[in-house]
């Protein structure tokens, strides 16, 4: 896209300024902090599985995605079952709210957090790097 | 088999499939375990059942109660197997009600109350769209079906037009919310379903005597002191009611509505004093069969309930037609 539009210098630096950030926060991250669910659907519950590129922010916080081979959807019984330490919710169209508070019922000790849809479901270098920023800052102050 | 053997049957058949539903899925836990105190409060297994095998088995028994009951009193007041809220285009205004609360962005200030809500009011404006052409043109009760039928055709089409008019997001909420499903199901969902059926149920035995009369034919009825038009409104409100609660609570559910009566005037005949209740202990068996295979079949992914009650009320909607006609034969 930046060739198409001849800004290729700016989107490099964008590129290594993002990767440099990007590095930093994996870098600094504990490994094994514990297991996450990323909810990114209600009605049916839908997660983040192994095919996702949010896979990798689960990763590189150092997080154990538990849907990681799950494909697709999946059931509430299932996520209580496995006991997630951490769940991230996008806003799901604005039913996040609720699905938080139905998690805190279900599983006394997780912890949540609602992530804008459109930053987290944007696939850019700055939009990855934020929501990695954002969900690795919470983890690392649980 | 006298009617009390009947009744006897319906219930065994009931509690056992209630227990099964909250007794299986991502580990079976036994019925005696659960009886028996030997789960801890404090377990896993405890808050599985507690918070969503609980309310799941009670919301899916109230919700088949209700859209059963609905399915048989329709047909008696339309004297046609075919009625059901689906077909009456109830379920169709109750999706468009969800529709129109997800483009106008509403779920995101008052989220999911404005879903049921907009779901309960989308059922009833469905009815009193029907009702009111049904007045102005002054038609019987035959032509209120073929209403209700364009007003379904009518709601569903705007509802696919919304569709495409909006974000994904809102897309893929809506059609969920089109193809009912249990997992959506609260402890305080369970007991307003419940209360609701429950009220239903005793409510629509009283009616039974009138649906009789109505089942007659209105003239007919009229003949034997009913006043036929008050009731056939006060019925058509009644059903309304029950399908719109049990569409704002889950989604739409075709086929039980429609499937579960039929059967049951095969068993017991047409006396509805007697088949309502029978109706509604069916309808909650044949929902839990069909939401225990929802949630195993493909674990630990789960599918709508909506999914196997079209599948399974579909094949057996032909087989039973299939065997009436060879029985005439």
């Amino acid at each position: 896209m930046a060739q198409e539009a001849r800004c290729t210098d700016a989107a490099n630096k964008i590129i290594e300024r993002e990767r440099f950030i990007v590095d930093s926060i994996t870098t600094k991250t504990r490994r094994s902090i514990g297991k996450m669910l990323f909810q990114v659907g209600s009605r049916p519950l839908f997660a983040v599985t192994k095919d996702y590129y949010l896979n990798e922010v689960i990763t590189r916080v150092g997080c154990t995605n538990i849907c990681a081979d799950v494909a697709g959807g999946c059931s509430k019984e299932f996520v209580v079952r496995m006991k997630p330490d951490f769940i991230i919710l996008t806003t799901m169209g604005g039913l996040a709210t609720e699905e938080e508070m139905e998690w805190h019922k279900l599983i006394k000790n997780a912890h949540c957090l609602i992530v804008d849809e459109n930053e987290a479901g944007c696939p850019t270098p700055t939009f990855y790097r934020k929501t990695l920023e954002k969900i690795a800052n919470f983890v690392n102050n649980q | 088999m006298n009617k009390a053997t009947q009744y006897i049957l319906f219930v065994i058949v009931l509690v056992a499939l209630s227990i099964l539903s909250i007794t299986i899925g991502s580990s079976e836990l036994s019925a005696i375990d659960i009886l028996s105190g030997k789960i801890s409060y404090e377990s896993t297994e405890w808050t599985i059942i507690r918070h969503l095998r609980l309310p799941r088995t009670l919301t899916t028994i109230g919700i088949g109660a209700l859209l059963s009951l609905s399915g048989c009193i329709m047909q008696g007041l339309f004297r046609n197997p075919l009625v059901e809220p689906y077909t009456m285009g109830l379920s169709g205004g109750a999706v468009l009600g969800v529709a129109v609360t997800f483009c106008l962005g509403l779920q995101i200030s008052f989220g999911i109350p404005a879903l049921i809500i907009s779901a309960l009011l989308g059922g009833l404006l469905t009815m009193f769209v029907v009702l009111t052409i049904r007045r102005a043109i002054k038609c019987d009760i035959n032509s209120m079906l073929l209403i209700g039928i364009m007003i379904s055709f009518a709601t569903s089409s705007i509802t696919t037009l919304l569709m495409s008019l909006t974000t994904h997001e809102n897309l893929s909420q809506i059609i969920s919310w089109s193809i009912g499903s249990m997992d959506s199901a609260s402890e305080e969902m369970a007991i307003f379903i419940v209360a609701s059926a429950l009220v239903a149920t005793f409510a629509s035995a009283f009616l039974g005597n009138i649906i009789n009369a109505l089942s007659l034919g209105a003239t007919e009825a009229q003949h034997i002191g009913i006043n036929s038009q008050k009731m056939i409104i006060i019925l058509f409100v009644v059903a309304t009611l029950m399908a719109a609660v049990s569409v704002a609570a889950v989604g739409v559910v075709a086929f039980v509505g429609m499937i579960i009566p039929h059967i049951i005037r095969r068993i017991a005949g047409h006396d509805h004093r007697y088949i309502l209740p029978l109706a509604a202990m069916g309808g909650s068996s044949f929902m839990l069969l069909c939401d225990i295979a929802a949630r195993t079949i493909i674990y630990p992914r789960e599918l709508p309930s909506g999914v196997i009650t079209g599948i399974c009320g579909c094949i057996m909607f032909i087989y039973l037609t299939s065997r009436q006609r060879n029985e005439h034969n």
